[in-house]
């Protein structure tokens, strides 16, 4: 489990696990590390650059899914998938759970409609993932068909068992599917980096103030 | 004048435009990255009263109504701002127990703050490309002439990353230097200069930030105001002068720790909020598209002998945010919202009044996509890429010389 997942798990409403005792800092800084993309707008701009007309503007406002959401007074904005997979299990040879973890920012995803909830996410639709040769070709299948924000090189893959048949690959479309029901999830992760920032401010003032008093009781 | 000497009207005109502007700085609701929820919070009291002002009294119907940039809601806002800062400044007149010094002193600094915390979240959102970012190859491929002037103004901005650079870097100077009280008159002179070209940007190009930047602007007017007269003299009569001392943090906080304090976790607070962005991507432009994500030529030959079809297809669009836009012989553009069920080999396309139409692809190694026509099923387009990014918008150039020109 990596520095990220405490962070999650630590704040969030998934799962109940202690923080083990270690720079919170390096976890926050950590965290913040990731791949999400940025773009600024007004909504109207968002708008317009998927060339959407100004008649259709206000049934767009009017759409929770449209996108725009994020978009205010052109400030940049961040998008992109909310989900880390952690791994990817097996079970007698059939992709059985998905381990994944969740980023509650608000993520962006129009590619497909899968809920994920932190931690086990039991695979209920046909994930295509099952008889394939080797590691290389589940990732490769988990990149083409999935949105999430992690490499696939980082997903650990457990209990899988190469097969002989070969699928189909021309099938599938290799696009990058994802999730929006993770939106409107409210993130801790702003309070825990409140915190943070009025500790270290408190600890330079702290500082300042030792080294004051060091200077002056220093003999000329 | 010092503000302890106004009286009068001139005293209550003062402690309003303060007051209103400390009330804008709270209220407008803006998406900052460490509070979150700040704009559903400052929702709660503000958003009924507004819809009240709207609806009851104006009598304004809006569909969707919300405060957003240049919304009339957002204009109704200012406008009971500027009544609640009446109020609230002649209450304050009548009880007789402000400190006038003390009120409009911590409100500029709040204002000094707010200001530089905006203008180092525009600048690094420029520094990082992520305001105006790089030109979606649907925007890259319509027409010139048929773009509208905010959409191609931000387009234009987005293709040059130095000018973005440059932009950025001013903003974040003018920022750093309004956070500190010795160089707070330079910062707001910078401020005020850069916020009144972006006023006379979106005003000149109809974008939809005018009031938030007329906003900005009138706060960086407040920071210079009381040094004005002797900016006057200065500039103009050539006149030794000195500008007022600017009130600071000890007239508020006597304690020194915990004004360091203070002072650390704002200026910490304004960096992190603005560089957070550059944590996720450096220079957004690099940032990778989704897969698909471009230009796509149809070759179905229907399409290009066709011309009685109700819509020709000669170009497919993806979108980096989830869209699909289909452009027609005649450049006209239409654009849905996408989903796709690749394990179906199923596109999902959503239109703005919800309908959806699931058409059939499949994807072949030599690169052709082929893809139902969602506007006449039975046929079939054959999407090839565009090299969009070899258009000479996207193309690196720089002439010191015209002869360099080949």
């Amino acid at each position: 489990m990596n520095s990220f997942n405490i962070l999650w798990l630590a704040v969030c409403d998934g799962a109940n696990i202690e923080i083990p005792t270690m720079n919170n800092l390096y976890i926050l800084a950590f965290a913040f590390a990731f791949p999400l993309a940025s773009g600024a707008q007004t909504k109207l701009i968002f708008h317009k650059s998927h060339s959407g007309g100004d008649t259709n503007f206000g049934l767009a406002l009017a759409d929770e899914n449209n996108g725009m959401n994020g978009s205010n007074f052109g400030e940049p904005t961040l998008f992109g998938s909310s989900v880390r997979l952690d791994s990817l299990i097996f079970i007698n040879g059939k992709a059985t759970y998905f381990v994944v973890s969740e980023i509650s920012r608000e993520g962006y995803g129009v590619w497909d409609n899968i809920k994920w909830t932190a931690g086990r996410n039991p695979i209920r639709f046909q994930a295509d993932l099952d008889n394939l040769e080797s590691i290389e070709e589940v990732r490769q299948k988990l990149e083409r068909a999935f949105d999430f924000r992690n490499p696939v090189d980082e997903v650990k893959i457990v209990g899988f068992k190469p097969n002989k048949k070969v699928s189909n690959e021309n099938s599938t479309f290799p696009f990058w599917p994802g999730n929006q029901n993770l939106r409107k999830s409210i993130s801790k992760t702003p309070f825990v980096a409140l915190w943070l920032l009025a500790a270290l401010s408190i600890t330079i003032a702290f500082g300042r103030k030792q080294l004051i008093k060091f200077k002056m009781a220093r003999p000329n | 004048m010092n503000s302890s000497q106004l009286k009068g009207w001139n005293c209550f005109f003062t402690i309003s435009v303060y007051t209103f502007a400390l009330l804008g700085v709270l209220f407008i609701p803006f998406p900052f990255h460490a509070l979150p929820f700040q704009p559903d919070l400052v929702g709660i009291p503000t958003f009924p009263i507004v819809d009240f002002l709207a609806r009851s009294v104006l009598n304004i119907q809006i569909e969707n109504p919300g405060i957003s940039s240049d919304s009339t809601y957002f204009f109704l806002l200012f406008a009971l701002l500027g009544m609640m800062a009446l109020l609230i400044a002649a209450l304050l007149l009548l009880s007789q127990t402000l400190n006038r010094e003390k009120y409009i002193g911590f409100i500029r600094l709040a204002i000094a703050y707010y200001l530089g915390l905006q203008l180092l979240k525009y600048g690094f959102g420029k520094v990082f490309k992520g305001q105006f970012y790089l030109p979606e190859p649907n925007i890259l491929y319509t027409p010139f002439g048929r773009l509208d002037r905010d959409i191609l103004y931000w387009s234009t901005i987005g293709t040059s990353y130095g000018y973005n650079l440059f932009l950025g870097l001013i903003e974040v100077i003018a920022g750093s230097l309004l956070l500190h009280s010795r160089t707070r008159l330079m910062g707001a002179l910078a401020a005020g200069g850069i916020l009144l070209n972006i006023m006379a940007v979106n005003f000149g190009f109809d974008i939809s930030v005018k009031l938030f930047s007329t906003f900005l602007f009138f706060l960086s007017v407040l920071l210079i105001a009381p040094s004005a007269p002797a900016l006057w003299q200065f500039f103009f009569r050539k006149q030794s002068t000195q500008v007022p001392a600017d009130f600071d943090l000890s007239k508020l906080v006597q304690n020194q720790f915990w004004r360091s304090a203070i002072f650390y976790f704002a200026i910490l607070l304004a960096i992190a909020e603005s560089i957070y962005p550059g944590f996720q991507s450096i220079d957004d432009d690099l940032v990778a598209r989704p897969y698909l994500h471009g230009a796509y030529v149809n070759l179905s030959t229907r399409a290009i002998t066709d011309a009685s079809s109700a819509l020709s297809i000669e170009r497919v669009f993806i979108h980096r945010r989830g869209y699909i836009i289909f452009q027609d012989r005649k450049d006209e553009l239409k654009d849905f919202r996408l989903s796709i069920d690749s394990l179906k080999g199923k596109a999902i396309l959503t239109d703005y009044s919800e309908n959806q139409k699931i058409v059939h692809f499949s994807y072949s190694e030599n690169g052709i996509i082929s893809l139902e026509n969602p506007f006449h099923y039975g046929d079939t387009l054959r999407l090839k890429a565009l090299d969009w990014k070899a258009l000479p918008v996207l193309k690196e150039q720089f002439h010191w010389t015209i002869e360099s020109y080949k």
